[in-house]
């Protein structure tokens, strides 16, 4: 599903040139379930930016379904994006003056489903996400793990093939974290590919496999035995 | 040691620089537009408001015959007047110079336009400050002339003017100056030159005369009523007989014949005095009132940019008084150094627009309204009402934020939970009002230029294009013929005719006129002319013929426009008697031969074989060629008396001439009034694309388009601006209307002009949004939500 050759990712600003990514190089198969781990500044996030579509690589290949995707335009990319690719961050980053309902709607706003098929798919979702109670609230309104239950609904309403979450749990207390990585678990276990992206060991090891960056640069792959959940 | 307040508002600045910008450019164009027309209107408002006891001076206008009114009175009024009226302190008359005269200063010789004839109590009731030469000794006897300080520079320089002599008029009567004063400013008495006016012997006894301009000035414990029952005394003890007329007082002053009086307050002259003979053109009070209006629009606009632009900063801000007020300072401080940011902010600005109004009357050195932006900008007395101007906008647009950025609790505002951005609907209805103001510019001036259009395009009924005027031809006398004649003899030259009074010349001839059924004659304009005329001016006949010099009895006959037929009720025009022996031969056309906005009056063409005007029908080329032979031919003819022509259309094009300057104004000030509000409505939009960020990028990754996203940005302000529109049409509309009243021949409003301002105000507020929301829209998301 996704492959990557040499890839780099290299900020500049006025003053100073820094490397986010140095030839990274990762394939990542249909229905795996990958944990990218490393300290602080090592380029995690900027990965998952560029395999998610929303960011471009300074250089080397990016093969998306067997694309080479890393020189398409903006426009190509988000219609890649929107059909197949789920977001979860840290943050929720939900959007404060829409409902939760409108929230989770909007993925399939832009990818032009009817209105009559967007409602049944959301309240099926919220259903799923046991926040239907919750529909018309705002994300103010809730706690931090309903926000990112809504934020989860949001990321699958559309059946993405691949899930991309950044650092889900990280706001969260211990037991609202376990229940969104169950969430994740279960979802890789119906074949949604998942890229995870996590400081926390204990996160890292609900995946199958795990990818340490230090400085931009993958350090060590190793396969997770599968635990019983 | 900078205060502290001062010290943030330059840094502020400095951090901000586009927003800055957006905030001074705003107020300087704001605070120089604004103050220029306020200051033009202020002046227009306070003409001859400087004479001492001005509110008890009043000038005596007349009629009869219902001509319409005359400015000047009768020769024999203040022989009577002060007798017959108590209420009177001082009484004046004087005689203004009908064309601009020769004046020679030894061998140079100046042709000067403004002079009057005035009486001993001219300088007592219109007072001037004399530089030389005292009140007392000036206009004693004949000989002597007083000057004006500016053509006292220019005859003598620095010498004195007293005792000298200048030669004034043809005849080169020699004059002694005997007084130089400062001439007035802002006063409808405008005049370089006084020389003493030579009362004839004999008054006319017929009160139907008017001679002289006649001003009083009463007596403090006197009243306008008083004035005007003495003036009722007048016409019943002197008009009334002088009329002979057999009918009672009561029913000659019912009648069309009967002598008028009209009082004018001596500060309404200037606005709006509409009678004949006027002494100086006067203002235009719509024009006065308009750019006034939106001299305050425009501040109105600017002042509240600096409102919306500080308030929408309330985050930027919001830290810095919470830190503030947590270290004890206590509110009024705050306010304080807020309202002193304000002043700052627009004490920048005047000296913004002082550079720019500098520049802008040097480029413009040559515009009507150069002077105006140069003297609002360097006399003392405006600069400081300048200040004073800037420093009130700085404060009244400083006074919300300053209140509303101090008002939150500083726990709330440190832990972040201050709704960010101020008051949302408060900043929207001062969007709203902004462009109501701005769309309302824009319908007017469509209007405006519309309705000159029309004016210029409508069928005025006569011809005026190519059509020269000699207005002096009276001068030849016995050779008027043969110049004609020889003229005509040009190529360019098509017909020439003689004519008494033309179109648009601003002579008034009026005459009674009664057919035998009517009661009661009536006054109507008439118009002498000769068989040429009315092909020259390519005037159409409707009926009957034109005048012919063969037919003798044509001396006497008359030929009607359709108004005059109408008025007379005539139901067969050709062929019916006027005047006891008068018959009418032919019906033209109604021309125009005033201003459109006066109806087309009755008129009576009556014959003559010559007349003071000769028009002359021309075409072809080499039109310069042909103005030398003119010139030349006219020296043969008339080697002394300087030849005076003008064209008949720019005559006509003068006749709305105010109206086309109103249009310009409007037009300019529109235009600013717009970019004000586009660089306030930019710098929201920038900081709501600000705000928005982080919904953006959501969205963005989400897979919205470009476009979905400029609309979702651009949507909030349009609907301001279709809000805008429903308050601004309807009132521009009524406005528009109103102002339409004014012309006799006018466009309606059609409804496609409501249309294309409302759709210019949204193509510009859309394009001046989306400068900022296509920014926004096509960041990166990335950007977007690291800026968390």
């Amino acid at each position: 599903m996704i492959r990557t050759k040499d890839l780099k990712k290299v900020y500049r600003t006025e003053e100073v040139e820094t490397t986010a990514l140095n030839d990274v190089s990762v394939e990542i198969k249909a229905g795996e379930f990958v944990s990218i781990m490393g300290p602080s500044g090592c380029g995690k996030s900027t990965l998952l930016n560029i395999l998610g579509l929303i960011d471009n690589p300074s250089g080397g290949e990016y093969h998306f379904l067997d694309k080479e995707v890393s020189g398409f335009s903006e426009r190509q990319r988000s219609q890649l994006r929107k059909n197949n690719i789920g977001f979860i961050f840290q943050s929720f980053n939900l959007i404060d003056e829409l409902t939760v309902f409108e929230n989770v709607e909007l993925p399939l706003i832009y990818t032009k489903v009817s209105s009559g098929e967007r409602k049944k798919r959301v309240e099926a979702m919220l259903d799923k996400m046991n926040m239907m109670h919750r529909r018309n609230h705002f994300p103010q309104q809730l706690s931090g793990g309903q926000q990112q239950r809504v934020a989860v609904a949001r990321a699958i309403v559309n059946d993405p093939k691949l899930i991309l979450a950044d650092e889900p749990t990280g706001n969260l207390d211990s037991a609202n974290g376990d229940d969104v990585m169950k969430t994740l678990v279960h979802l890789n276990s119906e074949g949604a590919t998942i890229i995870m992206v996590t400081h926390s060991q204990y996160c890292a090891e609900f995946g199958n496999r795990i990818i340490r960056l230090l400085d931009g640069q993958v350090v060590t792959e190793s396969m997770v035995a599968k635990q019983m959940l | 040691m900078l205060p502290t307040f001062l010290k943030a508002a330059l840094r502020n600045f400095r951090k901000y620089p586009g927003y800055a910008f957006l905030n001074l450019t705003g107020l300087a164009v704001g605070l120089a537009a604004s103050f220029v027309l306020l200051l033009y209107a202020y002046r227009e408002l306070t003409y001859d408001q400087q004479y001492p006891g001005g509110e008890r001076i009043y000038r005596i206008a007349t009629d009869f015959y219902r001509m319409g009114g005359f400015a000047k009175s009768q020769e024999q009024l203040l022989d009577v007047l002060p007798q017959e009226c108590p209420d009177i302190e001082l009484a004046t008359r004087f005689e203004r110079g009908f064309r601009e005269t020769p004046v020679a200063v030894g061998n140079t010789i100046y042709q000067e336009p403004r002079y009057f004839f005035i009486d001993t109590n001219y300088f007592e009731l219109f007072p001037h400050h004399f530089l030389e030469g005292s009140p007392a000794q000036a206009m004693r006897s004949p000989g002597e002339v007083v000057l004006s300080e500016h053509l006292a520079r220019k005859y003598f320089g620095e010498e004195s003017a007293l005792g000298k002599t200048i030669e004034i008029g043809k005849e080169k009567k020699p004059c002694t100056v005997v007084a130089v004063v400062r001439e007035r400013d802002k006063t409808h008495l405008q005049a370089g030159l006084w020389l003493p006016l030579e009362l004839p012997e004999e008054r006319n006894s017929a009160w139907t005369n008017v001679s002289y301009y006649n001003y009083v000035r009463l007596k403090e414990q006197g009243s306008r009523e008083g004035l005007e029952r003495s003036l009722q005394a007048i016409l019943k003890n002197h008009a009334w007989p002088a009329s002979q007329s057999e009918s009672t007082f009561e029913q000659w002053a019912a009648a069309n014949q009967a002598v008028q009086f009209f009082v004018q307050p001596l500060k309404d002259i200037y606005l709006h005095s509409e009678y004949k003979f006027e002494v100086s053109p006067g203002g235009n009070p719509t024009q006065v009132y308009a750019l006034g209006l939106i001299g305050l629009f425009i501040i109105l606009i600017a002042g509240v940019n600096y409102v919306n632009l500080t308030t929408a900063r309330t985050s930027i801000r919001a830290k810095e008084v919470g830190v503030k007020k947590t270290l004890g300072a206590p509110r009024a401080a705050l306010v304080r150094q807020f309202l002193g940011e304000s002043a700052v902010n627009s004490l920048l600005a005047l000296g913004l627009a002082f550079v720019l109004a500098h520049a802008l009357s040097v480029i413009f050195a040559g515009a009507a309204w150069a002077p105006l932006l140069k003297a609002a900008f360097s006399r003392p007395l405006y600069l400081g009402a300048l200040l004073i101007f800037a420093l009130a906008v700085g404060f009244l647009s400083g006074l919300y934020p300053a209140f509303y950025l101090t008002r939150f609790r500083p726990v709330n505002i440190l832990k972040g939970e201050t709704a960010l951005g101020g008051n949302k609907l408060l900043r929207g209805s001062l969007v709203v009002g902004q462009f109501a103001i701005a769309i309302g510019l824009i319908t007017s001036s469509i209007v405006v230029f519309q309705q000159l259009k029309y004016m210029q395009n409508k069928d005025k009924g006569f011809e005026m294009e190519g059509v020269l005027v000699i207005e002096n031809a009276g001068m030849l006398d016995g050779q008027a013929e043969t110049f004609r004649q020889e003229l005509a003899q040009q190529s360019q030259v098509v017909r020439a005719a003689f004519s008494g009074r033309l179109p648009t010349d601003g002579s008034v001839w009026m005459y009674t006129y009664r057919t035998p059924e009517m009661a009661e004659a009536l006054t109507i304009q008439t118009f002498p002319v000769d068989a040429e005329a009315i092909p020259t001016l390519g005037m159409r006949l409707l009926e009957g013929r034109n005048f012919s010099r063969e037919i003798a009895s044509d001396s006497t006959a008359a030929i009607l426009n359709e108004a005059a037929v109408r008025a007379l009720g005539l139901e067969e025009p050709i062929g019916a008697e006027i005047n006891e022996g008068q018959r009418v031969i032919g019906v033209v056309h109604d021309f125009n031969f005033q201003s459109l906005k006066h109806k087309v009056e009755p008129v009576v063409m009556t014959y003559t074989a010559t007349g003071g005007r000769l028009a002359l029908k021309l075409q072809g080329q080499d039109m310069a060629g042909f103005l030398s032979t003119l010139q030349d031919t006219w020296k043969r003819f008339s080697p002394d008396e300087p030849l005076r022509y003008f064209f008949l259309d720019d005559n006509f094009a003068q006749l709305a001439a105010s109206e086309r300057t109103l249009g310009r104004a409007i037009a300019a000030f529109t235009l600013l009034a717009l970019l004000i509000a586009c660089l306030g409505l930019f710098g929201l939009a920038a900081f709501t694309a600000e705000q928005r960020t982080k919904e953006i990028g959501i969205r963005k990754i989400l897979g919205a388009s470009v476009a979905s996203l400029v609309g979702l940005l651009s949507k909030d302000f349009l609907k301001l601006v279709a809000l805008a529109l429903f308050i601004a049409l309807p009132l521009a509309w009524y406005a528009m209307q109103r102002w339409l009243q004014n012309f006799a021949y006018r466009i309606g409003i059609e409804w496609w002009v409501l249309a294309l301002a409302a759709g210019l105000a949204l193509l510009i507020a859309f394009l001046t949004v989306s400068v900022q929301s296509v920014r926004v829209a096509t960041g990166n998301p990335v950007e977007a939500l690291r800026s968390e």
